[in-house]
């Protein structure tokens, strides 16, 4: 394996948690919003996708 | 069961290999297992196209119920079709998509064995309160229920042992995912990819339904007070089950491709990888117009909900050009005839899992034409409690997704049981008549919606008082409805009797024709069809909105939406 490949599986599900935490404190910030599930909802996928994406960074370095 | 003789060796990462090919050589177990969850979704389907029917023959005035029956077989009819259905088969493709991803099957098989048995308690416990007791609708909303705690308590403990049990399967189709490798570089193939992301996104949306339905089970049992957010958590849910059946229907599609055409992605792997991850960055942006109808939304949330609607679309679209411009580029470089559409007919329309795929692709996209007057601002009020509503999410939930989840059984079916497919011209022929009925059904249900007949119901004739107009379309609407859902019920059984072995023969496995190379296609500019295919539906887009807005401005009475969600 080509260990210069861009670890592309743990980058994009690393930026897909990074999207959902901003939105989670997008809510979580606007009090005009008035949506406490969104924050939850939200940043609880963020949390998971996050840890999807270790697994992914974790899972290519271990083939490496 | 049929063995097939196949060694995961001869799946070499080079060819384009059938998804049936890697199926077929499968563990016993995980081939068994995978076809007890394809057994296990028929149950709820059939029942909720019994009730569908019953449904909306009562709503063309064919049949008479008395108003709590009818609420219940409305109830029954969500229940059994929007959530177990189209749950059940998630868990049956995203597990056979898994497995076949890594050589000794699943990975975390007691996972899945705890997910059936959850599910299974989960689907009984649904359907046995809404037959028994006061009946919620698919929502479960727990302001119907507040004198029936049972009934809440019910409701919300089957949606929340439907969570856990996709929990369990996704976690499992993680595992097992995370520990395939493709064979020269080591890498996650692009389904391994999806199959990993769509899974992650519905351990999310068991979190959303938990944050949804906890609460109402904790007052029903009488541990919390009453669930006074339960309409804004569940549109968060709501938001999630738009976009998951949409992504396994994705993923199901580039499955199907490769399967009946030889065809992978022109684009490469990575681009496929970019696109699935797409519908997880462009979940929660896109969120805000579930809210349309809370009365106390301020006008900048409402501009900023319109404008991010606007990329609801962009991961189904991006898919959609993805699977038709490879489609073109493969048949052309196989000799397709000359002329901007020759190369379609050459596509193997006489597989029926092709056929109900195609069904599928066209289904989609009429859908999306509606679901953009829908999610507008102004709109939204307008027509969200009318019958434009169930007229054009049939076009998704039929057309689009139960179609290519049965294409996808179609396939999963004789690779894992060794069967043939029963009938198969008849089983080919049946999505064009689902297709039928749901542009009839379409046709006269979004019509009474722009037209003012509420949503929910059935006996709109108001002493007398209604337009004239109304009772016709609603006929309409029943004859096409009942249209689709008898060839639905003849696809279905198509498919138990393919499950059951009617007609089984033994049918070698083989692989698929090789794609074509780069070097073989004469150029990008011979593909054609996607783009224009995009352009023609923002042109019907922009057309169905500005014509529900003429047809609306010239009616005599404006119905006003309540704060049911759409």
């Amino acid at each position: 394996m080509n260990s210069r490949r861009l670890p592309i599986e743990g980058v994009l599900v690393l930026a897909v948690a990074g999207v959902w935490a901003i939105l989670a404190a997008v809510y979580q910030l606007s009090p005009s919003l008035g949506m406490p599930g969104y924050v939850r909802v939200w940043g609880a996928g963020a949390v998971v996708f996050l840890v999807l994406g270790g697994l992914l960074l974790r899972r290519r370095r271990s083939g490496d | 069961m049929t063995d097939i003789a196949f060694s995961f060796d001869e799946a070499d990462s080079t060819a384009a290999v059938r998804p049936s090919l890697r199926l077929a050589g499968l563990p016993w177990i995980d081939r068994r297992l995978t076809l007890v969850f394809v057994a296990l979704s028929l149950v709820p389907l059939a029942l909720g196209l019994g009730f569908g029917l019953a449904v909306v023959l009562a709503r063309g005035g064919f049949l008479g119920f008395e108003p709590e029956t009818a609420y219940r077989l409305l109830t029954l009819h969500g229940t059994s079709a929007f959530f177990w259905w189209l749950y059940l088969a998630q868990v049956a493709l995203m597990i056979a998509l898994a497995a076949g991803e890594r050589r000794e099957g699943l990975a975390a098989r007691p996972l899945v064995v705890a997910a059936a048995v959850v599910l299974v308690a989960g689907l009984a416990l649904s359907e046995g309160t809404a037959v028994m007791l006061t009946p919620l609708l698919y929502d479960a909303n727990p302001d119907l229920g507040r004198d029936d705690p049972a009934a809440v308590a019910g409701m919300a403990g089957g949606h929340l042992l439907l969570a856990l049990g996709l929990a369990l399967a996704s976690v499992a189709a993680i595992v097992t995912v995370l520990r395939a490798r493709e064979r020269e570089t080591g890498a996650m193939t692009a389904m391994g990819f999806g199959v990993l992301a769509w899974a992650g996104f519905l351990i999310v949306s068991g979190i959303a339904s938990i944050n949804a339905f906890l609460p109402n089970l904790l007052w029903a049992i009488g541990r919390g007070g009453f669930p006074a957010h339960a309409a804004t958590e569940w549109h968060i849910l709501f938001h999630n089950l738009h976009y998951l059946p949409l992504m396994a229907m994705v993923l199901t599609w580039y499955a199907l491709t490769l399967e009946t055409t030889g065809t992978r992605s022109a684009f490469g792997a990575s681009f496929s990888k970019v696109v699935f991850a797409s519908y997880l960055v462009f979940v929660p942006p896109t969120s805000l117009y579930h809210m349309f109808l809370e009365p106390g939304l301020s006008e900048g949330v409402r501009v900023a909900g319109t404008l991010l609607s606007l990329f609801v679309s962009v991961p189904t679209l991006i898919a959609f050009l993805v699977i038709v411009s490879s489609l073109e580029l493969s048949t052309r470089a196989r000799g397709a005839p000359a002329g901007l559409f020759g190369w379609i007919g050459r596509l193997p329309w006489r597989s029926p899992a092709f056929a109900g795929m195609g069904v599928a692709v066209v289904a989609t996209l009429l859908g999306l034409v509606f679901a953009f007057v829908l999610i507008q601002e102004k709109f939204a009020p307008l027509i969200s409690d009318t019958f434009f509503v169930p007229g054009y999410f049939h076009f998704f939930a039929v057309g689009a997704v139960s179609e290519t989840f049965l294409a996808g059984f179609l396939v999963l079916i004789p690779a894992l049981g060794g069967g043939r497919v029963w009938r198969p011209g008849l089983m080919a022929a049946l999505p064009w008549g689902v297709l039928g009925g749901l542009l009839i059904f379409g046709a006269f249900g979004i019509a009474a919606g722009l037209e003012g007949v509420p949503r929910r119901t059935f006996d709109v004739a108001y002493d007398g008082a209604a337009p004239v107009a109304w009772a016709g379309l609603m006929r309409g609407v029943a004859i096409g409805g009942a249209i689709f859902g008898s060839a639905l019920v003849l696809q279905v059984f198509g498919v138990v009797a393919t499950l059951c072995g009617v007609g089984r023969g033994t049918v070698a496995p083989r692989r698929a024709d090789p794609a074509p190379s780069e070097a073989d296609v004469v150029g990008p500019a011979v593909a054609w069809t996607g783009p224009l295919a995009v352009i023609v539906l923002v042109v019907a887009m922009s057309g169905a909105t500005i014509g529900a807005f003429e047809l609306m401005r010239s009616l005599p009475i404006v119905a006003v939406g309540g704060h049911s969600g759409h």
